[in-house]
Protein backbone atom coordinates (compact mmCIF):
# COMPACT_ATOMS: atom_id res chain seq x y z
CA UNK A 1 0.00 0.00 0.00
CA UNK A 2 2.82 2.36 0.99
CA UNK A 3 4.59 1.66 -2.30
CA UNK A 4 1.46 2.39 -4.32
CA UNK A 5 0.99 5.74 -2.54
CA UNK A 6 4.66 6.58 -3.13
CA UNK A 7 4.46 5.70 -6.83
CA UNK A 8 1.24 7.65 -7.34
CA UNK A 9 2.75 10.71 -5.59
CA UNK A 10 5.88 10.51 -7.78
CA UNK A 11 3.71 10.18 -10.88
CA UNK A 12 1.64 13.21 -9.83
CA UNK A 13 4.77 15.32 -9.22
CA UNK A 14 6.28 14.34 -12.58
CA UNK A 15 3.02 15.37 -14.29
CA UNK A 16 3.07 18.62 -12.27
CA UNK A 17 6.65 19.42 -13.36
CA UNK A 18 5.86 18.67 -17.01
CA UNK A 19 2.71 20.83 -16.85
CA UNK A 20 4.59 23.80 -15.36
CA UNK A 21 7.25 23.53 -18.06
CA UNK A 22 4.62 23.27 -20.82
CA UNK A 23 2.65 26.25 -19.48
CA UNK A 24 5.87 28.29 -19.27
CA UNK A 25 6.90 27.35 -22.80
CA UNK A 26 3.52 28.50 -24.07
CA UNK A 27 3.66 31.89 -22.37
CA UNK A 28 4.55 35.14 -24.12
CA UNK A 29 7.59 35.79 -21.93
CA UNK A 30 10.73 36.45 -23.89
CA UNK A 31 9.03 37.33 -27.15
CA UNK A 32 8.43 41.02 -26.56
CA UNK A 33 11.08 42.38 -28.89
CA UNK A 34 9.93 41.39 -32.31
CA UNK A 35 6.53 41.43 -33.97
CA UNK A 36 6.70 38.66 -36.54
CA UNK A 37 5.05 38.04 -39.91
CA UNK A 38 4.32 41.68 -40.73
CA UNK A 39 4.41 40.74 -44.41
CA UNK A 40 2.48 43.82 -45.51
CA UNK A 41 5.15 46.03 -43.90
CA UNK A 42 2.55 48.06 -42.00
CA UNK A 43 3.32 50.22 -38.99
CA UNK A 44 2.44 48.29 -35.83
CA UNK A 45 0.70 50.43 -33.25
CA UNK A 46 1.77 49.26 -29.80
CA UNK A 47 0.66 50.06 -26.24
CA UNK A 48 3.07 51.52 -23.66
CA UNK A 49 5.09 48.73 -22.01
CA UNK A 50 3.99 46.11 -24.55
CA UNK A 51 7.36 45.78 -26.30
CA UNK A 52 11.00 46.36 -25.39
CA UNK A 53 13.63 48.27 -27.27
CA UNK A 54 15.78 45.86 -29.29
CA UNK A 55 18.94 47.80 -28.44
CA UNK A 56 18.69 48.91 -24.80
CA UNK A 57 16.09 46.38 -23.54
CA UNK A 58 14.04 49.12 -21.89
CA UNK A 59 10.24 48.90 -21.88
CA UNK A 60 8.87 51.25 -24.51
CA UNK A 61 6.65 53.41 -22.33
CA UNK A 62 7.02 56.75 -24.10
CA UNK A 63 5.52 56.38 -27.58
CA UNK A 64 6.58 59.88 -28.72
CA UNK A 65 10.14 58.97 -29.64
CA UNK A 66 9.38 55.48 -30.90
CA UNK A 67 10.96 54.08 -34.08
CA UNK A 68 10.10 50.90 -35.95
CA UNK A 69 12.30 48.89 -38.24
CA UNK A 70 10.35 46.58 -40.52
CA UNK A 71 12.51 43.97 -42.17
CA UNK A 72 11.70 42.42 -45.54
CA UNK A 73 10.91 39.09 -43.87
CA UNK A 74 8.16 40.76 -41.82
CA UNK A 75 10.05 41.00 -38.53
CA UNK A 76 9.29 44.35 -36.90
CA UNK A 77 11.74 45.73 -34.31
CA UNK A 78 10.87 48.51 -31.88
CA UNK A 79 13.14 51.22 -30.46
CA UNK A 80 12.44 53.74 -27.72
CA UNK A 81 14.99 56.29 -28.98
CA UNK A 82 16.30 57.04 -32.48
CA UNK A 83 19.84 56.79 -31.03
CA UNK A 84 19.12 53.13 -30.24
CA UNK A 85 18.30 52.52 -33.93
CA UNK A 86 21.73 53.81 -34.95
CA UNK A 87 23.52 51.71 -32.33
CA UNK A 88 21.51 48.59 -33.19
CA UNK A 89 22.31 48.93 -36.89
CA UNK A 90 26.01 48.92 -36.03
CA UNK A 91 25.77 45.25 -35.13
CA UNK A 92 22.75 44.09 -37.16
CA UNK A 93 22.28 44.12 -40.92
CA UNK A 94 18.67 43.18 -41.67
CA UNK A 95 17.18 43.77 -45.11
CA UNK A 96 15.20 46.87 -44.26
CA UNK A 97 11.80 47.34 -45.88
CA UNK A 98 10.87 50.41 -43.81
CA UNK A 99 12.54 52.42 -41.06
CA UNK A 100 9.99 54.77 -39.58
CA UNK A 101 9.79 57.14 -36.63
CA UNK A 102 6.99 59.15 -35.08
CA UNK A 103 7.55 62.90 -35.05
CA UNK A 104 7.01 65.03 -31.99
CA UNK A 105 5.36 67.93 -33.81
CA UNK A 106 2.86 66.18 -36.12
CA UNK A 107 2.62 62.83 -34.30
CA UNK A 108 2.71 61.12 -37.68
CA UNK A 109 4.92 58.27 -38.86
CA UNK A 110 7.54 59.29 -41.41
CA UNK A 111 10.67 57.60 -42.73
CA UNK A 112 13.72 58.41 -40.63
CA UNK A 113 15.47 60.11 -43.57
CA UNK A 114 12.64 62.64 -43.94
CA UNK A 115 12.68 63.67 -40.28
CA UNK A 116 14.79 66.45 -38.72
CA UNK A 117 16.39 65.85 -35.38
CA UNK A 118 16.66 68.20 -32.43
CA UNK A 119 19.92 67.71 -30.51
CA UNK A 120 18.82 68.73 -27.03
CA UNK A 121 15.50 67.00 -26.47
CA UNK A 122 14.72 64.90 -23.40
CA UNK A 123 14.59 61.44 -24.95
CA UNK A 124 14.17 58.05 -23.20
CA UNK A 125 17.87 57.19 -23.49
CA UNK A 126 19.04 60.79 -23.11
CA UNK A 127 20.95 61.02 -26.40
CA UNK A 128 19.04 64.22 -27.18
CA UNK A 129 17.97 63.39 -30.75
CA UNK A 130 14.21 63.76 -31.21
CA UNK A 131 12.45 63.54 -34.60
CA UNK A 132 10.40 66.43 -36.03
CA UNK A 133 8.67 66.76 -39.40
CA UNK A 134 9.43 70.47 -39.75
CA UNK A 135 12.99 71.75 -39.69
CA UNK A 136 13.91 74.30 -37.03
CA UNK A 137 17.12 76.08 -36.10
CA UNK A 138 19.80 73.69 -34.87
CA UNK A 139 18.09 70.58 -36.20
CA UNK A 140 20.15 68.01 -38.10
CA UNK A 141 19.34 65.50 -40.82
CA UNK A 142 19.24 61.72 -40.31
CA UNK A 143 22.69 61.23 -41.83
CA UNK A 144 24.19 63.94 -39.60
CA UNK A 145 22.41 62.54 -36.55
CA UNK A 146 23.73 59.07 -37.39
CA UNK A 147 27.27 60.39 -37.69
CA UNK A 148 27.04 62.33 -34.42
CA UNK A 149 25.58 59.32 -32.65
CA UNK A 150 28.33 57.00 -33.91
CA UNK A 151 31.00 59.50 -32.88
CA UNK A 152 29.45 59.73 -29.42
CA UNK A 153 28.70 63.44 -29.91
CA UNK A 154 25.36 63.38 -28.12
CA UNK A 155 24.13 64.53 -24.72
CA UNK A 156 25.92 61.62 -23.03
CA UNK A 157 29.16 63.48 -23.69
CA UNK A 158 29.44 66.17 -20.98
CA UNK A 159 31.42 68.54 -23.25
CA UNK A 160 28.89 68.29 -26.08
CA UNK A 161 26.07 68.68 -23.56
CA UNK A 162 27.61 71.82 -22.08
CA UNK A 163 28.23 73.30 -25.52
CA UNK A 164 24.73 72.58 -26.86
CA UNK A 165 22.87 73.66 -23.75
CA UNK A 166 24.87 76.88 -23.43
CA UNK A 167 24.01 77.71 -27.09
CA UNK A 168 20.35 77.15 -26.26
CA UNK A 169 20.50 79.56 -23.28
CA UNK A 170 22.06 82.29 -25.46
CA UNK B 1 53.50 43.22 -16.20
CA UNK B 2 49.79 42.75 -15.70
CA UNK B 3 48.87 44.04 -12.24
CA UNK B 4 46.56 41.08 -11.69
CA UNK B 5 49.47 38.64 -11.93
CA UNK B 6 51.15 40.38 -8.99
CA UNK B 7 48.19 39.72 -6.70
CA UNK B 8 49.08 37.25 -3.91
CA UNK B 9 45.95 35.17 -4.39
CA UNK B 10 46.52 34.86 -8.13
CA UNK B 11 50.20 33.92 -7.66
CA UNK B 12 49.32 31.18 -5.17
CA UNK B 13 46.49 29.94 -7.37
CA UNK B 14 48.47 29.85 -10.63
CA UNK B 15 51.50 28.27 -8.95
CA UNK B 16 49.34 25.55 -7.39
CA UNK B 17 47.59 24.93 -10.71
CA UNK B 18 50.94 24.72 -12.53
CA UNK B 19 52.44 22.24 -10.05
CA UNK B 20 49.31 20.09 -10.13
CA UNK B 21 49.23 20.19 -13.92
CA UNK B 22 52.86 19.05 -14.08
CA UNK B 23 52.03 16.12 -11.80
CA UNK B 24 49.05 15.25 -14.00
CA UNK B 25 51.20 15.45 -17.12
CA UNK B 26 53.55 12.83 -15.63
CA UNK B 27 50.51 10.74 -14.67
CA UNK B 28 49.13 11.11 -18.20
CA UNK B 29 52.28 9.71 -19.86
CA UNK B 30 52.36 6.86 -17.36
CA UNK B 31 48.66 6.12 -17.99
CA UNK B 32 49.19 5.93 -21.76
CA UNK B 33 52.00 3.39 -21.19
CA UNK B 34 49.77 1.50 -18.80
CA UNK B 35 46.92 1.32 -21.30
CA UNK B 36 49.22 0.04 -24.04
CA UNK B 37 50.79 -2.82 -22.10
CA UNK B 38 48.29 -3.73 -19.36
CA UNK B 39 47.31 -7.41 -19.25
CA UNK B 40 46.21 -8.57 -15.85
CA UNK B 41 46.27 -12.26 -16.88
CA UNK B 42 49.95 -12.09 -17.82
CA UNK B 43 52.31 -13.51 -15.18
CA UNK B 44 55.31 -11.42 -16.18
CA UNK B 45 57.64 -9.04 -14.38
CA UNK B 46 56.48 -6.26 -16.73
CA UNK B 47 52.89 -6.74 -15.56
CA UNK B 48 53.99 -6.65 -11.90
CA UNK B 49 55.90 -3.44 -12.58
CA UNK B 50 52.81 -2.01 -14.30
CA UNK B 51 50.60 -2.95 -11.34
CA UNK B 52 52.98 -1.16 -8.97
CA UNK B 53 53.19 1.80 -11.30
CA UNK B 54 49.43 1.91 -11.69
CA UNK B 55 49.08 2.14 -7.90
CA UNK B 56 51.56 5.04 -7.84
CA UNK B 57 49.88 6.82 -10.77
CA UNK B 58 46.41 6.41 -9.29
CA UNK B 59 47.70 7.78 -5.97
CA UNK B 60 49.08 10.84 -7.79
CA UNK B 61 45.79 11.38 -9.63
CA UNK B 62 43.83 10.88 -6.39
CA UNK B 63 46.01 13.44 -4.60
CA UNK B 64 45.75 15.98 -7.43
CA UNK B 65 42.01 15.61 -7.81
CA UNK B 66 41.42 16.07 -4.10
CA UNK B 67 43.50 19.26 -4.22
CA UNK B 68 41.66 20.47 -7.34
CA UNK B 69 38.42 20.18 -5.42
CA UNK B 70 39.83 22.41 -2.71
CA UNK B 71 41.13 24.84 -5.33
CA UNK B 72 37.65 25.58 -6.74
CA UNK B 73 36.44 27.54 -3.67
CA UNK B 74 39.89 29.17 -3.52
CA UNK B 75 39.54 30.23 -7.17
CA UNK B 76 36.13 31.76 -6.38
CA UNK B 77 37.62 33.51 -3.35
CA UNK B 78 40.51 34.85 -5.46
CA UNK B 79 38.33 36.32 -8.22
CA UNK B 80 36.05 37.79 -5.57
CA UNK B 81 39.04 39.52 -3.95
CA UNK B 82 40.13 40.88 -7.38
CA UNK B 83 36.97 43.02 -7.46
CA UNK B 84 38.96 45.61 -5.45
CA UNK B 85 41.44 45.98 -8.32
CA UNK B 86 39.11 46.16 -11.30
CA UNK B 87 37.11 49.35 -11.84
CA UNK B 88 33.37 48.78 -11.86
CA UNK B 89 33.48 45.30 -10.31
CA UNK B 90 31.66 45.00 -6.99
CA UNK B 91 32.07 41.24 -6.66
CA UNK B 92 33.21 38.16 -8.59
CA UNK B 93 30.41 38.59 -11.17
CA UNK B 94 32.15 41.57 -12.74
CA UNK B 95 35.59 39.96 -12.49
CA UNK B 96 34.50 36.71 -14.14
CA UNK B 97 33.02 38.77 -17.01
CA UNK B 98 36.18 40.87 -17.32
CA UNK B 99 37.08 38.91 -20.45
CA UNK B 100 35.64 36.17 -22.63
CA UNK B 101 37.59 33.37 -20.90
CA UNK B 102 35.97 33.73 -17.43
CA UNK B 103 32.64 32.01 -17.97
CA UNK B 104 34.00 29.04 -20.00
CA UNK B 105 36.66 28.59 -17.28
CA UNK B 106 34.03 28.36 -14.56
CA UNK B 107 31.96 25.87 -16.57
CA UNK B 108 35.01 23.69 -17.30
CA UNK B 109 36.00 23.78 -13.62
CA UNK B 110 32.58 22.53 -12.51
CA UNK B 111 32.58 19.83 -15.21
CA UNK B 112 36.06 18.71 -14.08
CA UNK B 113 34.87 18.66 -10.47
CA UNK B 114 31.96 16.35 -11.29
CA UNK B 115 34.06 14.04 -13.51
CA UNK B 116 36.89 13.92 -10.96
CA UNK B 117 34.36 12.85 -8.34
CA UNK B 118 33.15 10.03 -10.58
CA UNK B 119 36.78 9.02 -11.19
CA UNK B 120 37.45 8.95 -7.44
CA UNK B 121 34.44 6.67 -6.87
CA UNK B 122 35.57 4.40 -9.70
CA UNK B 123 39.06 4.33 -8.24
CA UNK B 124 37.71 3.30 -4.84
CA UNK B 125 35.75 0.46 -6.49
CA UNK B 126 38.84 -0.64 -8.40
CA UNK B 127 41.09 -0.64 -5.35
CA UNK B 128 38.56 -2.64 -3.33
CA UNK B 129 38.57 -5.44 -5.92
CA UNK B 130 41.58 -7.73 -6.14
CA UNK B 131 41.93 -7.96 -9.91
CA UNK B 132 41.88 -4.28 -10.91
CA UNK B 133 38.67 -4.69 -12.95
CA UNK B 134 38.33 -1.03 -13.86
CA UNK B 135 41.93 -0.05 -14.62
CA UNK B 136 41.28 0.44 -18.35
CA UNK B 137 38.01 2.27 -17.84
CA UNK B 138 39.36 4.65 -15.22
CA UNK B 139 42.50 5.27 -17.29
CA UNK B 140 40.41 6.27 -20.31
CA UNK B 141 38.25 8.42 -18.04
CA UNK B 142 41.39 10.02 -16.63
CA UNK B 143 42.70 10.77 -20.14
CA UNK B 144 39.39 12.45 -20.98
CA UNK B 145 39.53 14.44 -17.72
CA UNK B 146 43.15 15.33 -18.53
CA UNK B 147 42.00 16.85 -21.83
CA UNK B 148 39.52 19.00 -19.91
CA UNK B 149 42.21 19.82 -17.34
CA UNK B 150 44.54 20.97 -20.12
CA UNK B 151 41.77 23.18 -21.44
CA UNK B 152 41.19 24.46 -17.91
CA UNK B 153 44.89 25.23 -17.39
CA UNK B 154 45.08 27.10 -20.71
CA UNK B 155 41.91 29.03 -19.84
CA UNK B 156 43.36 29.80 -16.38
CA UNK B 157 46.43 31.39 -17.97
CA UNK B 158 44.46 33.20 -20.67
CA UNK B 159 41.90 34.46 -18.16
CA UNK B 160 44.32 35.90 -15.62
CA UNK B 161 46.69 37.37 -18.22
CA UNK B 162 43.84 39.13 -20.05
CA UNK B 163 42.19 40.95 -17.16
CA UNK B 164 42.61 44.68 -17.70
CA UNK B 165 42.76 46.91 -14.64
CA UNK B 166 42.13 50.00 -16.74
CA UNK B 167 38.91 48.93 -18.48
CA UNK B 168 35.77 49.22 -16.36
CA UNK B 169 33.62 46.08 -16.17
CA UNK B 170 29.92 45.70 -15.43
CA UNK B 171 28.81 45.21 -11.84
CA UNK B 172 26.39 42.44 -10.89
CA UNK B 173 23.37 44.78 -10.93
CA UNK B 174 23.95 45.29 -14.66
CA UNK B 175 24.69 41.63 -15.41
CA UNK B 176 21.85 40.05 -13.44
CA UNK B 177 19.61 43.04 -12.66
CA UNK B 178 16.34 44.17 -14.17
CA UNK B 179 16.55 44.73 -17.91
CA UNK B 180 13.56 46.99 -18.45
CA UNK B 181 11.04 44.20 -17.96
CA UNK B 182 13.01 41.62 -19.93
CA UNK B 183 12.49 38.18 -18.43
CA UNK B 184 15.89 36.82 -17.36
CA UNK B 185 14.52 33.40 -16.42
CA UNK B 186 14.82 30.50 -18.86
CA UNK B 187 11.96 28.62 -20.55
CA UNK B 188 9.58 31.55 -20.09
CA UNK B 189 9.32 30.85 -16.34
CA UNK B 190 8.21 33.51 -13.87
CA UNK B 191 9.09 33.61 -10.15
CA UNK B 192 5.97 31.74 -8.82
CA UNK B 193 6.39 28.96 -11.39
CA UNK B 194 10.14 28.84 -10.72
CA UNK B 195 9.55 28.38 -6.99
CA UNK B 196 6.85 25.78 -7.56
CA UNK B 197 9.26 23.91 -9.80
CA UNK B 198 12.06 24.29 -7.23
CA UNK B 199 10.10 22.67 -4.39
CA UNK B 200 8.36 20.08 -6.60
CA UNK B 201 11.69 18.91 -8.01
CA UNK B 202 13.18 18.68 -4.52
CA UNK B 203 10.26 16.49 -3.34
CA UNK B 204 10.58 14.46 -6.55
CA UNK B 205 14.28 13.84 -5.84
CA UNK B 206 13.47 12.78 -2.26
CA UNK B 207 10.68 10.41 -3.24
CA UNK B 208 12.31 8.94 -6.36
CA UNK B 209 15.51 8.28 -4.40
CA UNK B 210 13.55 6.59 -1.63
CA UNK B 211 11.61 4.54 -4.21
CA UNK B 212 14.90 3.65 -5.96
CA UNK B 213 13.98 5.15 -9.35
CA UNK B 214 17.58 5.85 -10.33
CA UNK B 215 17.11 7.50 -13.72
CA UNK B 216 14.17 9.60 -12.57
CA UNK B 217 16.08 10.94 -9.57
CA UNK B 218 19.10 11.64 -11.79
CA UNK B 219 16.98 13.53 -14.33
CA UNK B 220 15.21 15.45 -11.53
CA UNK B 221 18.63 16.22 -9.99
CA UNK B 222 19.99 17.73 -13.21
CA UNK B 223 16.84 19.82 -13.69
CA UNK B 224 16.95 20.83 -10.02
CA UNK B 225 20.55 22.07 -10.39
CA UNK B 226 19.49 24.47 -13.17
CA UNK B 227 16.24 25.57 -11.50
CA UNK B 228 18.00 26.04 -8.12
CA UNK B 229 20.64 28.29 -9.70
CA UNK B 230 17.96 30.62 -11.08
CA UNK B 231 15.87 30.39 -7.89
CA UNK B 232 18.85 31.46 -5.75
CA UNK B 233 19.92 34.28 -8.07
CA UNK B 234 16.48 35.70 -8.82
CA UNK B 235 14.52 34.92 -5.64
CA UNK B 236 16.34 33.58 -2.57
CA UNK B 237 19.33 35.87 -3.15
CA UNK B 238 17.13 38.94 -2.73
CA UNK B 239 16.29 37.72 0.81
CA UNK B 240 19.96 37.09 1.57
CA UNK B 241 20.78 40.66 0.51
CA UNK B 242 17.47 41.96 1.92
CA UNK B 243 17.11 44.01 -1.24
CA UNK B 244 14.59 43.15 -3.99
CA UNK B 245 16.74 44.58 -6.79
CA UNK B 246 20.01 42.88 -5.81
CA UNK B 247 20.35 39.74 -7.91
CA UNK B 248 23.78 38.16 -7.93
CA UNK B 249 25.27 34.70 -7.36
CA UNK B 250 28.63 36.09 -6.19
CA UNK B 251 27.95 38.84 -3.61
CA UNK B 252 26.72 36.22 -1.14
CA UNK B 253 30.28 34.85 -1.05
CA UNK B 254 31.46 38.02 0.70
CA UNK B 255 31.89 38.67 4.41
CA UNK B 256 28.89 41.08 4.56
CA UNK B 257 26.69 38.03 4.07
CA UNK B 258 28.76 35.78 6.36
CA UNK B 259 30.16 33.82 3.36
CA UNK B 260 26.82 32.02 3.10
CA UNK B 261 27.32 31.61 -0.66
CA UNK B 262 30.01 28.99 -0.04
CA UNK B 263 27.58 26.90 2.02
CA UNK B 264 24.74 27.46 -0.42
CA UNK B 265 26.55 26.71 -3.68
CA UNK B 266 28.75 24.09 -1.99
CA UNK B 267 25.76 22.13 -0.69
CA UNK B 268 23.95 22.38 -4.05
CA UNK B 269 26.98 21.19 -6.03
CA UNK B 270 27.87 18.44 -3.55
CA UNK B 271 24.26 17.25 -3.33
CA UNK B 272 23.93 17.16 -7.12
CA UNK B 273 27.28 15.42 -7.47
CA UNK B 274 26.45 12.66 -4.95
CA UNK B 275 23.10 12.12 -6.68
CA UNK B 276 24.90 11.70 -10.02
CA UNK B 277 27.54 9.50 -8.41
CA UNK B 278 24.98 7.23 -6.73
CA UNK B 279 23.10 6.88 -10.05
CA UNK B 280 26.30 6.02 -11.97
CA UNK B 281 27.41 3.50 -9.32
CA UNK B 282 24.00 1.83 -9.20
CA UNK B 283 23.09 1.93 -12.88
CA UNK B 284 26.43 1.15 -14.54
CA UNK B 285 28.34 -0.76 -11.85
CA UNK B 286 25.43 -2.39 -10.00
CA UNK B 287 26.86 -1.27 -6.66
CA UNK B 288 24.73 -0.49 -3.62
CA UNK B 289 24.69 3.28 -3.30
CA UNK B 290 22.55 3.82 -0.22
CA UNK B 291 25.26 5.81 1.57
CA UNK B 292 25.84 8.08 -1.45
CA UNK B 293 22.10 8.70 -1.75
CA UNK B 294 21.83 9.58 1.93
CA UNK B 295 24.70 12.06 1.61
CA UNK B 296 23.10 13.57 -1.54
CA UNK B 297 19.75 13.99 0.20
CA UNK B 298 21.45 15.46 3.27
CA UNK B 299 23.23 18.15 1.22
CA UNK B 300 20.19 18.97 -0.91
CA UNK B 301 17.89 19.16 2.15
CA UNK B 302 20.40 21.46 3.85
CA UNK B 303 20.46 23.62 0.70
CA UNK B 304 16.66 23.87 0.45
CA UNK B 305 16.28 24.54 4.20
CA UNK B 306 18.98 27.23 4.13
CA UNK B 307 17.34 29.00 1.15
CA UNK B 308 13.88 28.79 2.71
CA UNK B 309 15.16 29.90 6.12
CA UNK B 310 16.30 33.25 4.69
CA UNK B 311 12.81 33.90 3.33
CA UNK B 312 11.11 32.75 6.54
CA UNK B 313 13.39 34.74 8.85
CA UNK B 314 12.96 37.86 6.71
CA UNK B 315 9.18 37.53 6.90
CA UNK B 316 9.21 36.95 10.66
CA UNK B 317 11.44 39.99 11.21
CA UNK B 318 9.71 42.40 8.84
CA UNK B 319 6.18 41.03 8.37
CA UNK B 320 6.33 41.49 4.57
CA UNK B 321 7.66 39.64 1.53
CA UNK B 322 10.13 41.31 -0.78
Amino acid sequence: MKKIVLNVTIFAIVIGVILILLVSFGSDEGSKYVYKNNREHKIIEIKPGEYQCSECNMDIGDLDNIAELIAENGNTYFFDDIGCVVLWLKTHTPKIAKLMTRTLDTHQWITVEKAWYSRTARTPMGYGFAPYAVKQKGFVSYEEMKMLMLQGKNLHDPFVKKQLLSQEVR
Amino acid sequence: MNEILLNNGVIVYLLSESVLYLLLLVACFATVGLLRRWNFDAFTSEQFTLENRSYLVMTIIFFVMMLKMLLLPYFIYTIDSLSDLIPGAMCGAGVIKANRYGNPLLVVKIAVLFLSGIWLSLNTLDLKARNYPYVRLKSWLFLFIFLLLSMEFALDLLYFTHIETTNPVSCCSVIFGQNGGLNSLPLGLDIPKLLLLFYLLFVLILLSTLADFVLLSLFAGILFLVVAYYAVVYFFGTYIYELPTHKCPFCMLQDHYFYVGYFLWGSLLLGSFYLLDSAVMQYFFKRPSGRLKRIALLFLTFFVLLCSAYVGVYYLKNGVWL
